[in-house]
Formats: structure tokens, C-alpha cells, sequence
């Protein structure tokens, strides 16, 4: 039990990590848009990231101000849900944490201070049905661990794709799972495969997620029309919801919704990792 | 590159007397420089390390007062606005900044910070990183503390001044004051005390000195072997405490320069003092002493004790160290619990130490001095006639009598 278990207590509550330009973001924003829009569901997405860009394409580019740039410039009072929580595509709340440059401070302490300010506030409504942690890249510090290391996302998603760092980061990430899974009740819930068209990324993957004890919840192929959506400050659920990118959102909005499969996850030793990627001609 | 290392590691289980690295530069060394704004860069709880506990120091201290946004966002900026403030609002000599546990771990470049306030104004900024995780203890600290001093020393060239010292390690002004005059006696010129009577003019002049006389080796014959290795100025440990260490050590002075009035000087003061402390020999003969210093100041207090008809029983260290010729108890690094067992037992007549285990000894209605010399001068001559005064003073106030009678420690 967690101090964070009332927190949206009958919320799915997801963070997503994953290697730096992963498309974290873009799968997190489209899964939300997915989940809202065909399965009606209340969903929030909470911006991990400095670079506050997590929430841009369901609030069409409109500029989203921070928790942290509120508290520097205003001070603490002035942080109401009001001015940091803002509604987009089909309801969906959005807020950032916001963050230093970069280069200075402590972007780690500025992800537990703007989820503490969050909490205070009551800021994740109890009627929520999916909450989104859009978290930086790797669990570099205990800063980035907050969301999964005091329990208060419960079902960790990384995207990856056939890529060796991405794998790498990946592993890491687990391994940051793996140490907090008994204190928290985090759990692994799968890997989401954004393809990068590489080959034979997808037995890759599967035998990646083999070995770590998970499963590849979905493999999203590559399709411009994301990104053209994306030039139009739309997730592509909003764009255009009939085409076929759409509709494999759709099925990894379902998927999640329905895994039950949470597993602790067993890391990979570095050897292991070095032979599975050489297997696939990675290094080579 | 010299090694900043010293002292022994601190162990599982010591519960010790130590201090962190920001004590050590912050407090120890740097406190005493005169006219100097002090700025530690730190949330405001660090701030304890800017009061200044020391008698002698009377420099403004502040904190930048690092808040939460402020950890998040970075303090450069917040630093750089202090130090520029500091600097119009009190127009000091130099201002000193200090790094601390919770600016160094989010990479506050305090150097660059201290490199442009310097550049916009034209006044030293010299920056410590003496972060409280760094090094083993306080002596860390002391270290940084001596390299980022030397810095000002480097500004300018050598122009030697004959007849001329420093004193390196005296944090004591009234020591200083009384060795200044003693040397004075003999001839010799004091051109800095380090860091006791230090300012910016005085410790950048320090380059010119003929030799160099260390008195607490452990936090600052750093600073000594810096000024040998660049000017070859050549340094010399000697101790001022007690007459018979303060004959030796002005003999030994006498080896380096040519024509001192050394034997004048002391003859004339033996002939009085000696009478005078004939006084207090007859209160303090066989009393027992008990020594809690860092390892220097206990192996000087040794025999200025004896010429006073008194016998060390014990030695306690904070930072290790040899205590050379000495066959009593002798512990290192001792908690506050383990110090007062060891009290218990040893039961000595009064205890010497500075004022971080007073009241502890107080509550064992034992009596206690501080070793330091907070009031007067223990140093030279006339610091000898003082400290045999404040000895059969404390030894002898009848407030320890009247503890013990009501139930204080068990004697």
C-alpha cells in the first residue's frame, strides 16, 4: 500500500519510458486520443519531460504553461489546476511538469516536486479511467524513478524499437523496475514496438521480451501520416480516424486496457544483451 | 597534482566529533579573513556553518537561500545576483563563496560564477567547492580551504622582504596579536598570520616572507608546502605553547635570519614569568589532564602542563595522528558516549577541549577549559602567565565542588 494508492483510485495508472526520440510521446498521446475518442474513457496525461512537449498535439500546439514555471516565476500559491490543467481532444486533461534548461539545476527534483504539487492539489480527478506518465528517457536518477518507485504509476509500458540503444535503455529501464517492484507493486507491462523498419525488428523485440519475462503488447508500424498529423498538431485518432495508423492505436488502446499481464521483469546481463543483438546482426 | 587527502575514514559506528568539509573551509580556515563577504551557497539550514562560533570573527556571512524552484531551476543566477549585491552593499576586500552538499549535486558552476562576478567588478571572488560529502571529514575542507587562499597569494610577483615571516595555522587573534609582539622583540616582522589577522592585502603579501612557521599542521602545512613548491620559501613546525617550547621555537627562528636579540628577549621574560608561575604551581602540581583537540594542539598542550606541575593521564584525537613521547591513554575519532565512559574511568581533574564537548563534560561536574583560548591568548610568554591563570582558575572554582555535592558525577 502507497500514500499514492488514493490517488485516481480506479484509474489505470501507466507511465512511459523509453530511449530519448523513441516516440514516447507520440505513442502516448495517440493511445490517450485512442482510448478516449473509440472507447469513451476519461484519460490524463501528465508530462514528465523539461521540455514539456508531451501534451502538444491533444491541445493543438496551444502553449500549456508548467507547474515548475508557474511555481519559479509566481511562487507556490499561485499554482491552481485552473493554470496548469487544460482540456484537449475529447476531454482529455493535460498537464506538464515543466523543468529547468538544459544543463543546470535538477530536472530529477523537478518531477518529484510538480507530482507532489499535483497530489496536493488533487489535480488527478478520482473519476479518471487511464492515467498517462510521460516520463524522460531513462531512470537516470531517483528523480525520473518517482513515478514508478513510490507507487504511484502501476503498470510501466516502454517503447522500443529494433534499435540497440533503444533495447539497451530498455533493459535499463526494467532494471529500474526490478528494484522497486516489491517496495511499490510496479509491474512491467509490456513493450510497445515502434517501428523504426529495421530488420526483423519484431522477432528482435519478441525474443528481447522473452527474455525479460513480458510480451510485445503491439507492434505500431511506421506510417508518414503520423507525421503529417503531427505537422497539424493532431494525434492521428483526430486527424483522421478511419485510416489504418488509427486503428492500430486503437488495438494497443485495447490491448492495454485489457492486460492483465503484469510481470516483474528479469534484466539482461550485459553478455546477454551483446549476444542477442549480435544474433540479429545489430553490432555486426 | 598534491593529494587533498588526509585524516583517517570516518567508521561504521563513530559517532564522531567531526565536521564536514563546508565547516573545515567555511569556519576553520577562511572565517577569520578580515573584511571579507562570506556567501554559502546553500538552502538556509546550512546556514548554521555562517554563524560564527569563533571569537575573533567578525566578517558578514550569508546564504543564498536555495529553495526548492531554485534546486530544480539552478542557483547560478540567484548566486551571481548575491555575490554583485554583496559587493555594492558592503564593498569588502573579496568575496569568498562556498559550495554546499546540495548546490554541488545539482552542478552549480560556482567557479564560473565567482570568474565573472570578479570580471564585472574588478574584486576577488574566489570560490570553494568544499562541499559537506567530499573528503573524509572537516580536514577536507581545511585543504580546499588553503588551495583556493593561495590563489590570492599568486596575484603579483615576489619581492622578498627581509627579516620577514608568516604564521600559518594560528586562528587564535589574541595568539597572534601576543606572538606578533614577541617577534617584534626579537626583531622579526609578522607579515601575515594566517588566517587569525588575515586580509586579502596581507595574505597576498605573503609571498615575501623569508620563512614560513607552521603552528596547526593539519589544516594548514598544506598551505606551506604550496609556498615552498612555488617561491621555495622554506617552512618550519613549531609550537609557541608553554616556555620551554617557547624558548626552542625562537632558537630555532634564530637559525634562519642573522642578529635576533633571541637571548635578550628570552632572558628578560623568564626572569619575571617564572616567579609569577611559581604562584600557581602550588594549586595545579599533580593535577590530572585530560586532552580532547585534534592531534596537533594535543601533542603542543602536553608539555606546557607539566612545566606546570601537572600530568596529562589522556589524549583524545578527532583526525588521527602520532602522539610522539607520550605513554597515557591515547584514543582517536571517539564518540560523545565513548568519551564519557572513558571519562568515567579515567576520572581526570579537568578536561581540556574546545566547546563542542563542554557540556557533556559539565554534566560530570568535572571541570573543563577551553583549549582554545577564547578570552586571552595562550601563546608566547605572556600567553603562558594567562593560560597557568585560567587553569587554577577553572580547577579551582568552587562550582564544581558545589555540582558534585549535588549528585553530579560520582566522585
Amino acid at each position: 500500500m502507497s500514500y499514492f494508492d488514493e490517488v485516481a483510485p480506479n484509474a489505470k495508472k501507466v507511465a512511459i519510458y523509453g530511449k530519448g526520440g523513441i516516440g514516447k510521446s507520440t505513442t502516448c498521446q495517440n493511445t490517450a486520443a485512442a482510448l478516449a475518442y473509440y472507447f469513451k474513457k476519461k484519460v490524463m496525461i501528465h508530462g514528465c519531460d523539461p521540455k514539456a512537449d508531451a501534451t502538444r498535439m491533444i491541445l493543438h500546439g496551444k502553449p500549456q504553461e508548467t507547474i515548475m514555471d508557474v511555481m519559479r516565476e509566481e511562487g507556490e500559491d499561485a499554482v491552481t489546476l485552473d493554470r496548469v490543467r487544460k482540456e484537449g481532444f475529447c476531454g482529455i486533461l493535460c498537464v506538464e511538469s515543466g523543468g529547468p534548461e538544459p544543463g543546470v539545476g535538477c530536472a530529477g527534483r523537478g518531477v518529484i516536486t510538480a507530482v507532489q504539487k499535483m497530489v496536493e492539489l488533487g489535480g488527478y480527478p478520482d473519476d479518471l479511467d487511464v492515467l498517462f506518465f510521460d516520463v524522460l528517457g531513462d531512470v537516470v536518477c531517483g528523480g525520473f524513478a518517482m513515478p514508478l518507485r513510490d507507487g504511484l504509476a502501476k503498470e510501466i509500458y516502454i517503447v522500443a524499437s529494433g534499435e540497440m540503444m533503444a533495447i539497451y535503455a530498455a533493459n535499463n529501464i526494467s532494471r529500474g523496475i526490478l528494484k522497486y517492484a516489491e517496495q511499490s507493486g510496479v509491474r512491467l507491462g509490456g513493450i510497445i514496438c515502434n517501428s523504426r523498419k529495421v530488420d526483423r525488428e519484431k522477432e528482435l523485440i519478441e525474443e528481447f521480451c522473452d527474455a525479460l519475462g513480458t510480451k510485445m503488447i503491439h507492434f505500431v508500424p511506421r506510417d508518414n501520416i503520423v507525421q503529417i498529423a503531427e505537422f497539424n498538431k493532431m494525434t492521428v485518432v483526430e486527424y483522421d480516424p478511419n485510416c489504418n495508423q488509427a486503428q492500430e492505436y486503437k488495438k494497443l488502446a485495447k490491448k492495454i486496457l485489457e492486460n492483465d499481464e503484469l510481470t516483474i521483469p528479469k534484466p539482461l546481463s550485459m553478455d546477454e544483451l551483446e549476444k542477442l543483438c549480435n544474433k540479429y546482426g545489430i553490432t555486426g | 597534482m598534491v593529494s587533498l587527502e588526509s585524516c583517517f575514514e570516518t567508521k561504521a559506528g563513530d559517532f564522531t566529533e567531526r565536521g564536514c568539509s563546508l565547516l573545515g573551509c567555511r569556519v576553520v580556515v577562511c572565517g577569520q579573513v578580515k573584511n571579507v563577504v562570506h556567501l554559502v551557497h546553500s538552502p538556509i539550514g546550512c546556514a548554521y556553518y555562517s554563524w560564527d562560533y569563533r571569537m575573533d570573527t567578525k566578517g558578514y556571512c550569508f546564504t543564498t537561500d536555495m529553495n526548492e524552484i531554485d534546486i530544480v531551476f539552478g542557483g547560478e543566477n540567484k548566486l551571481l545576483k548575491a555575490v554583485l549585491l554583496a559587493i555594492e552593499e558592503f564593498s569588502p576586500d573579496a568575496v569568498f563563496i562556498y559550495e554546499t552538499c546540495s548546490t554541488s549535486i545539482i552542478g552549480d558552476d560556482i567557479q564560473a560564477v565567482a570568474k565573472k562576478a570578479s570580471d564585472l567588478t574588478g574584486i576577488p571572488v574566489i570560490a570553494f567547492n568544499c562541499a559537506g560529502f567530499r573528503g573524509k571529514s572537516q580536514n577536507f575542507g581545511h585543504r580546499i580551504a588553503n588551495l583556493g587562499l593561495f590563489n590570492i597569494i599568486l596575484d603579483g610577483e615576489r619581492k622578498e622582504m627581509v627579516n620577514t615571516v608568516n604564521l600559518i595555522g594560528d586562528f587564535n587573534k589574541k595568539d597572534s596579536e601576543i606572538l606578533e609582539r614577541l617577534f617584534g622583540e626579537i626583531g622579526i616582522k609578522v607579515i601575515c598570520t594566517f588566517t587569525a589577522n588575515a586580509t586579502i592585502d596581507k595574505i597576498r603579501d605573503m609571498k615575501n616572507a623569508e620563512l614560513n612557521i607552521v603552528m596547526c599542521s593539519k589544516s594548514s602545512i598544506f598551505l606551506a608546502e604550496l609556498m615552498e613548491e612555488k617561491y621555495g620559501i622554506p617552512y618550519v613546525e613549531l609550537n609557541f605553547f608553554g616556555l620551554d617550547n617557547c624558548c626552542k621555537s625562537l632558537y630555532k627562528i634564530s637559525e634562519y635570519f642573522n642578529n635576533l636579540n633571541v637571548e635578550e628577549v628570552i632572558h628578560e621574560n623568564m626572569s619575571w614569568i617564572k616567579m609569577k608561575i611559581d604562584k600557581y604551581k602550588n594549586i595545579l602540581e599533580d593535577k590530572r589532564v585530560f586532552i580532547c583537540h585534534g592531534a596537533q594542539r594535543a601533542i603542543y598542550w602536553i608539555k606546557p602542563f607539566e612545566e606546570l606541575g601537572m600530568k596529562v593521564v589522556g589524549i583524545a584525537t578527532h583526525f588521527g595522528g602520532e602522539i610522539p613521547n607520550f605513554d597515557g591513554l591515547v584514543v582517536d575519532n571517539l564518540s560523545s558516549d565513548e568519551l564519557e565512559k572513558i571519562l568515567e574511568k579515567v576520572r581526570p581533574d579537568i578536561v581540556v577541549s574546545d566547546d563542542k564537548i563542554r557540556h557533556l563534560v559539565h554534566k560530570m561536574s568535572i571541570p573543563f577549559f577551553n583549549g582554545r583560548g577564547q578570552n586571552r591568548g595562550y601563546s608566547g610568554f605572556e600567553g603562558f602567565l594567562n593560560f597557568a591563570k585560567d587553569v587554577g582558575e577553572t580547577l579551582n572554582a568552587k562550582l564544581w565542588y558545589l555540582a558534585r555535592d549535588f549528585g553530579g558525577f560520582n566522585v
